[in-house]
């Protein structure tokens, strides 16, 4: 529950001054003292959590030599698994920006009969096992499941296809997009609307020219949260997917199985061929938001 | 067009922000809002930009109700405490903002929408700032985007909330005159508001005076200064001191001393009167001694505290009114009021010029030239009696209150 807010207070758009031209240098004079301790426990930390970690993890993928690499880059299988977990992480990701927004508004604009109840159920993708939330999915829309049979009647199968994976990933990723929005919509001023209001603006104008691009960064950086959730989502995935190689067969569950062949290079390859792909999507994300506050800080 | 506010009433759950309220504001003109914290100012702003429904009363816009206006349709430049200028919009795009979300129809062309609003930050004595972002923009450049954004769509009305509130003084006065020369030159029906009195009777044609939910008088800045319509008014209104006082047999009493006739009726009043309606006069009713003394502009300031017991012209049968001083014991038998004990040992303010001021400590005398009397506290506020002015414009509704003049 406290993860997300976390992430939210770091990545809050902040309409202060960015990281500008003027601060490019390696460090700018500070009136905040504990610089160099800081950074240092910080580089230690990350280094020691997230860099060591990811270094063995490219490290193991070399002992598989170039030639093999490339091959298994190119293999349609892994291919089609990469596809399908970007895919699926995508569309899930812009679907929760959708509706995850409307969530984040109606919780902090209306007042209403059962709005904490509604807070708190918007949390229960993270406390949840996400192996639970998969089985319930595949039940609720297996063949015989209560969405499951009607939507079979119409010709649309979500259970043991791709689009059961994109269902999974709007389960879980639901609170990053809420999280992240709900306390910059609060910070929104009720004056704002109530300027354009007066300055002709219907409600729909008001939204979209003043309400929507005020909440710009902090909707990237949910989207950026539940994509980076998605592509490496498994546990509940795997239940509802079917797990058809080339159709609905998720890259980590490709990497699940060249483990259980106990080919650990090709396993550690397949994850660096995410990691990097993942870590380029965040970059761009990141790049966008970077190019948008600058943007609204530095134009002269 | 006149804009008119027609017995309005504004409540928040039971609490009434806005009781009663009555107000005619002419085509043109430049009128303050002026009143205490929480008096209700910022609610009937908000009530005639249609940020608010009324609870009660009506409002007209030339013969049209209010009522069925919605914010958009009414037309009105609104300017926040706050300015709430679009953070993430260029200056240039703010002061677009009106005119851009026109209906297609009546929208101009692009280039047109551009032209005009650099047009307006000419007006405002800002160009060259369009591409900046409101937060670059010092406290008196966003308070004039802020006027520019809302006059891109030629309100009917402006209405200003504090305009000059979050800026220094030295601004704040540019602003003042600026805003009073932008008036003139433009003409907008203008309505502003102030806590800062000096403010309101230096810019508005017209000033209105709440408190409390209620409109205290509504008078042009002469008439407000010189003859407030109630002691709330007189006090907030300029310096001024009270006293507890009486009139008997056509006499005003103060503090067991007769200062002169008066045309009121009998009975126990409050004495009004500005610090430079005192004179030092050997010969003065008033007897005290000079508690403090302090400059105050090209005058001594002085706290007196009344001293009733001191010798005096007053005949001896001293009306049954006078209240103890804290140096002394009371002057009659009868027991003072306990409404009146506190006030009368707080010292006066007077005025003296700085080569007469007498010493901290010494014993004064002196007189009050324009001395105002307003019923005593516990009786209703409308003042007591005395020569109807006629023309005094007072905007409630009901009995025009009128205020004593007593000579001294
Ligand atoms: N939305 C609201 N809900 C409840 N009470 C309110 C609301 N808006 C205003 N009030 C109350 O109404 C009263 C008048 O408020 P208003 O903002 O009009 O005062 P004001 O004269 O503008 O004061 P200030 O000079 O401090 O801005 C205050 O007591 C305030 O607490
Ligand atoms: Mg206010």
């Amino acid at each position: 529950m406290t993860a997300p807010r976390t992430v939210t207070a770091a990545a809050s758009p902040g309409p202060g001054p960015g990281p500008g031209p003027a601060r490019r240098g390696w460090r700018a004079p500070s009136v905040i003292p504990g610089f160099g301790p800081t950074l240092g426990i910080t580089l230690g930390y990350l280094g020691l959590v997230v860099l060591i970690p990811l270094a063995a993890l490219v490290w193991r993928s070399t002992e598989l030599g170039a030639a093999a690499f490339w091959d298994l880059a190119r293999d349609p299988r892994t291919l089609a698994a990469l596809r399908t977990s970007f895919g699926a992480a995508l569309i899930a990701a812009g679907v929760n920006a959708v509706f995850g927004a409307l969530v984040a508004w109606v919780l902090v604009r209306y007042r209403f009969a059962g709005r904490r109840l509604l807070d708190a159920v918007v949390d229960l993708p993270f406390a949840l096992p996400t192996a639970v939330a998969g089985i319930a999915l595949a039940a609720l829309y297996g063949p015989q499941g209560w969405l499951g049979k009607p939507l079979a009647a119409l010709g649309i199968q979500v259970a043991y296809a791709p689009a059961g994976i994109v269902v999974a990933l709007v389960f879980v990723g639901l609170p990053f997009v809420v999280r992240t929005l709900q306390p910059v919509i609060a910070e929104i001023d009720r004056e704002w609307e109530e300027a354009a209001a007066s300055l002709g603006a219907r409600r729909a104008q008001t939204v979209r020219r003043v309400i929507a691009p005020s909440l710009l960064p902090a909707w990237a950086t949910g989207f950026a949260l539940a994509l980076a959730r998605g592509v490496g989502e498994y546990g509940s995935v795997i239940f509802i997917a079917g797990n058809l190689p080339h159709v609905s067969e998720i890259a980590p569950l490709l990497i699940v199985i060249k483990l259980e062949e106990f080919n650990y290079p090709a396993a550690t390859a397949v994850g660096v061929m995410m990691l990097s792909i993942s870590f380029a999507l965040l970059l761009v994300i990141n790049l966008l938001q970077a190019w948008n506050r600058r943007r609204l800080t530095d134009a002269r | 067009m006149d804009v008119r506010i027609d017995h309005v009433r504004k409540e928040f759950g039971r609490f009434a922000a806005l009781d009663d309220t009555s107000l005619t504001i002419h085509d043109g003109e430049l009128v303050a809002l002026l009143g205490p914290s929480g008096s209700g100012k910022t609610t009937l702003l908000r009530v005639l930009a249609g940020l608010e429904r009324p609870s009660a009363g009506r409002i007209l816009f030339g013969d049209q109700d209010a009522a069925s206006l919605s914010v958009q349709e009414r037309n009105i430049g609104f300017v926040f405490q706050h300015y709430a200028l679009f953070k993430h919009m260029t200056v240039l795009d703010n002061v677009a903002f009106g005119l851009s979300v026109c209906p297609a129809r009546r929208r101009p062309p692009r280039a047109e929408i551009a032209a005009r609003a650099r047009r307006l930050l000419a007006l405002v004595q800002i160009d060259g700032l369009d591409r900046r972002y409101p937060d670059q923009l010092s406290g008196g450049q966003r308070q004039r985007v802020a006027l520019a954004r809302a006059l891109a769509t030629d309100p009917r009305v402006l209405l200003l909330d504090e305009p000059f509130g979050a800026l220094d003084a030295r601004v704040r006065k540019d602003l003042r005159h600026w805003l009073r020369g932008f008036h003139d030159r433009t003409g907008h029906t203008t309505v502003f508001v102030t806590h800062d009195q000096d403010e309101a009777l230096e810019l508005a044609d017209r000033v209105v005076v709440m408190n409390a939910g209620r409109v205290e008088q509504v008078a042009d800045p002469d008439t407000l200064y010189d003859r407030p319509a109630s002691p709330f008014v007189f006090a907030f209104i300029g310096d001024s001191s009270s006293l507890p006082a009486t009139v008997r047999a056509g006499r005003l009493w103060v503090a067991g001393r007769a200062l002169g006739p008066v045309p009121a009726a009998d009975g126990p009043v409050r004495l009004f009167f500005r610090p430079h309606h005192a004179r030092l006069a050997d010969t003065g009713a008033l007897v005290g001694r000079v508690v403090a003394s302090r400059r105050q502009g090209d005058r001594r300031r002085l706290d007196v505290a009344l001293r009733p017991d001191a010798p005096s012209d007053a005949p001896s049968d001293a009306p049954p009114d006078a209240p103890s001083d804290a140096a002394g014991p009371p002057h009659s038998a009868d027991l003072p009021r306990p409404g009146d004990a506190p006030a009368a040992s707080t010292p006066v303010e007077i005025d003296v010029a700085t080569d007469a001021a007498p010493p901290v400590g010494a014993s004064i005398r002196f007189d009050i030239t324009r001395p105002s009397l307003f019923p005593a506290p516990a009786a209703p506020r409308r003042p007591i009696v005395v020569a109807p002015r006629p023309g005094t414009a007072l905007a409630p509704p009901g009995p025009k209150p009128d205020r004593a003049h007593a000579a001294g």
